[in-house]
């Protein structure tokens, strides 16, 4: 039976997307896209459920008239600062004869590592298998017929504020669309935007989001860590309004017409007049100035990653540079800053995993819509495979991440 | 080898190694030296240090095309070499000459190596010359925020500046460079000279400590004289160069070191603190050693490292004495000792407009919700 039409939504701090993905001819294509500016979201997370709703519900309306599909269920991509990591190590004895790791030992471990008692406050989003252990020899992906007398597990739980997520589902609820499944979004856009290469050599992929930086690192097949910032684009306006005194959407203008995430040469002796506003008289102000602003919050965000992964211990296994995704691609000079943080390769991450209508531009910006749609997708129409990701616990995303 | 002075100098890449090579030529026997390089000729033409060819496997000691990645993974292919000679070791100098694939990507992974260890690092990183090919000079600004966030200090100086310093732009190349190397083997040596060869007055080992710990960007700046004025012509020599030096925030800390011959007189040294005193600012932090080399009869030089984000609470609240018993410098501050981020003076809700009603994103107890450029006093 042919796959019904797929529908994606990232309700994002700027804007609000939803994706229709067509199936045919065994493949997935991106059909139809409708986006609207988001009001009633800050750092990722609903603050006014009615205003996040309006936009989402002129976002669905654009998407079912470019696609002539009625939306009724979807999957919803998931971030915020809330998010939150941790590796949970799962370990049995190997009893079985001439101790050789049997698959029933695999699952067994498997089950282990990723039951775990959290907070009622917090809820599990993903649990992701990284690596065997078989008593002291670790990266381990395929343990079974080795023999040992130990088999360990780690498993990277990403887990985040219950009540978040709840806000979320509310919106939706509210819009009359039914969520099949949550994903975190930077995930979701790896699927569209990573090649298998990429997350064997070692990558690191930055969404940087209006809200939220988010970032996952893949390395040898599995994602190696992966977390969230409270920290995005809406922060460049914020700090650029403070400092000029001027209303947030002239910032957000100022952001995307002189905006550079590195002061350039030339910025000293340009100057900006801004015209008089109603309760903003006219001001002028130095290229410089507004650059020396941006600069420094994306030199700094850029910083609080880098020191995440080296915490984790994860920077030395990225051999495949740096993947961008979001809105914040399009900012100036970003991706040198990124390669002078990283002292690595940056390139934008191209949707280059299902193919796109001639309609629509492949951008950084729908890697997370792109993303959730492969990923239902690469999970067929089985219903079974699409339950509430916390409920299951075999692998769910090892194909995921090993395609 | 002696380790018991528990200092270190290491040299990454070509010129890191050649320059590395000429301070020890300035202070003898007396310096415990490494050279870290790809390149299996160069490595081997440098005298006095201890030479670690480095990816040897990867690379065939052929260097790295001036690619970084390279040498970052070279390095990391001999981690293991080198942190065997680290043993003993507390305080090390590492001295890069950025633009290059060793440099730019070794020298950070080697700094984190000694981060590893607990070891304080003050690092000397070179910038190319301003007519070098606008690819080493790229390579050189992606390589500084790797060397920033490895280092507990980091001394970037541009060659230019450096020629410049030691008289040498007129001079005949081979001439010039040997003049460039000696400058800047005094900056190098200041540490070991101050702590190893005092004159009246010794630095503090712990103070030494404490500041490098403050992490952070420092400028070199030097100045000699001869003559009757000698004294007060060399304070205001480096108190120029303090004030002019590019970026001109004004210094939060001097480490100043008056090197000098045997006729160096107390009065005189009264008249340089006097001098240099008065004419930082009020909340400027001095602290000065005297080193005594007869080679200096005659003369009087001023050695300054100019910190301008030392803060007392970031190096620990001034550093308490090594406890009895341990060999200089153990006193070392440890990471975990040390004072964190400052802390922004404005308090939550202020300056946060757009996210004032909603929970803050604190980062290492630094809410990132108030502009970057507030809470690090960045000037517009």
């Amino acid at each position: 039976m042919a796959m019904p039409p797929l529908v994606a939504i990232e309700l994002g701090t700027t804007r609000t997307v939803v994706a229709v993905g067509e199936c045919g001819d065994d493949r997935l294509t991106l059909t139809a896209v409708g986006t609207y500016p988001t009001t009633g979201v800050r750092k990722g997370q609903i603050v006014a459920v009615e205003q996040a709703e309006a936009g989402l519900v002129a976002a669905l309306r654009q998407a079912e008239q470019n696609s002539n599909v009625t939306i009724g269920q979807v999957l919803l991509a998931v971030t915020g600062g809330h998010i939150q990591t941790m590796v949970n190590l799962g370990n049995i004895p190997i009893q079985g004869r001439d101790h050789l790791v049997t698959q029933d030992d695999v699952n067994e471990v498997t089950e282990l590592a990723a039951s775990l008692n959290l907070d009622d406050s917090r809820r599990i989003l993903h649990t992701l298998a990284q690596a065997f252990t078989v008593d002291d020899m670790g990266g381990v992906f395929n343990p079974v017929g080795m023999t040992g007398s130990q088999l360990a597990l780690n498993m990277l739980v990403i887990h985040g504020a219950r009540a978040r997520f709840e806000n979320v589902m509310t919106v939706l609820r509210q819009a009359s669309v039914d969520v099949q499944d949550t994903v975190f979004g930077v995930c979701a856009a790896s699927l569209a935007v990573l090649t298998p290469e990429q997350k064997r050599a070692g990558v690191l992929l930055i969404d940087l989001g209006g809200g939220t930086t988010d970032y996952a690192v893949f390395a040898n097949d599995v994602i190696a860590a992966a977390g969230s910032i409270g920290v995005g684009g809406d922060h460049i306006t914020n700090d650029i309004a403070l400092a000029f005194n001027i209303p947030s959407v002239q910032a957000e203008d100022l952001k995307r017409r002189e905006g550079s995430a590195l002061i350039e040469p030339d910025a000293s002796g340009r100057r900006l007049t801004l015209p008089q506003g109603p309760g903003f008289p006219d001001r002028t102000f130095g290229v410089r100035a507004l650059q020396t602003v941006i600069h420094a919050r994306m030199d700094e965000t850029l910083r609080v990653v880098r020191s995440r992964l080296d915490e984790e211990g994860v920077l030395p296994l990225l051999g495949a540079g740096v993947v961008l995704t979001g809105g914040g691609t399009r900012l100036r000079n970003i991706h040198a800053l990124v390669q002078q943080t990283f002292g690595l390769p940056c390139m934008d991450g191209v949707i280059c995993n299902l193919a796109c209508a001639s309609s629509i531009e492949p951008s950084p910006d729908l890697a997370t819509v792109a993303g959730l749609l492969l990923y239902r997708y690469e999970h067929g129409g089985d219903d079974m495979l699409i339950r509430p990701v916390g409920k299951r616990i075999k692998r769910l995303f090892e194909g995921m991440f090993k395609r | 080898m002696s380790t018991e002075t528990g200092l270190l100098l290491v040299g990454v890449g070509g010129g890191g190694c050649q320059f590395a090579a000429a301070a020890r030529q300035t202070f003898g026997e007396r310096l415990r030296a490494v050279g870290l390089d790809t390149d299996r000729q160069a490595i081997g033409g440098v005298e006095g240090l201890r030479g670690l060819l480095l990816g040897e496997p990867r690379l065939d000691g052929m260097g790295t095309g001036g690619d970084p990645v390279k040498g970052r993974l070279a390095m990391q292919d001999d981690a293991e070499a080198f942190t065997r000679e680290l043993d003993g070791v507390h305080v090390a100098v590492v001295v890069v000459a950025l633009g290059g694939g060793t440099g730019g990507g070794a020298a950070p992974e080697a700094l984190r190596l000694l981060r590893q260890k607990e070891i304080t690092t003050l690092c000397f990183a070179l910038l190319p010359f301003p007519f070098e090919d606008a690819a080493r000079r790229q390579a050189a600004e992606r390589a500084l925020p790797q060397l920033d966030e490895s280092a507990d200090t980091v001394v970037v100086i541009p060659q230019g500046g450096l020629w410049e310093s030691a008289g040498a732009n007129d001079l005949p190349f081979a001439a010039a460079a040997r003049e460039a190397r000696r400058v800047f083997g005094h900056a190098l040596t200041l540490l070991w000279r101050l702590l190893l060869a005092p004159g009246f007055i010794r630095f503090d080992p712990a103070r030494l400590c404490a500041v490098l710990a403050s992490r952070g960007r420092a400028r070199f700046c030097l100045s000699e004289a001869v003559g009757p004025a000698r004294a007060r012509d060399a304070a205001e020599g480096l108190l120029a160069q303090i004030g002019t030096a590019e970026p001109a925030a004004p210094p939060r800390a001097v480490v100043l070191g008056v090197l000098a011959g045997d006729d160096l007189r107390l009065a005189e040294l009264g008249d340089i603190m006097r001098t240099v005193g008065e004419n930082l600012p009020k909340d400027c932090r001095l602290d000065m050693g005297t080193i005594a080399d007869s080679l200096y009869d005659g003369c009087i030089c001023l050695i300054a490292l100019v910190f301008e984000t030392w803060s007392e609470a970031a190096a620990g609240g001034g550093g308490a004495a090594p406890p009895a018993g341990r060999p200089p410098l153990s006193g070392a501050v440890r990471r975990g000792q040390r004072g964190g981020a400052a802390k922004s003076k404005l308090g939550y809700g202020a300056g946060r407009r757009r996210f004032r009603d909603i929970e803050a994103t604190i980062f290492n107890g630094e809410d990132l919700d108030i502009p970057t450029y507030v809470r690090k006093h960045i000037a517009l």
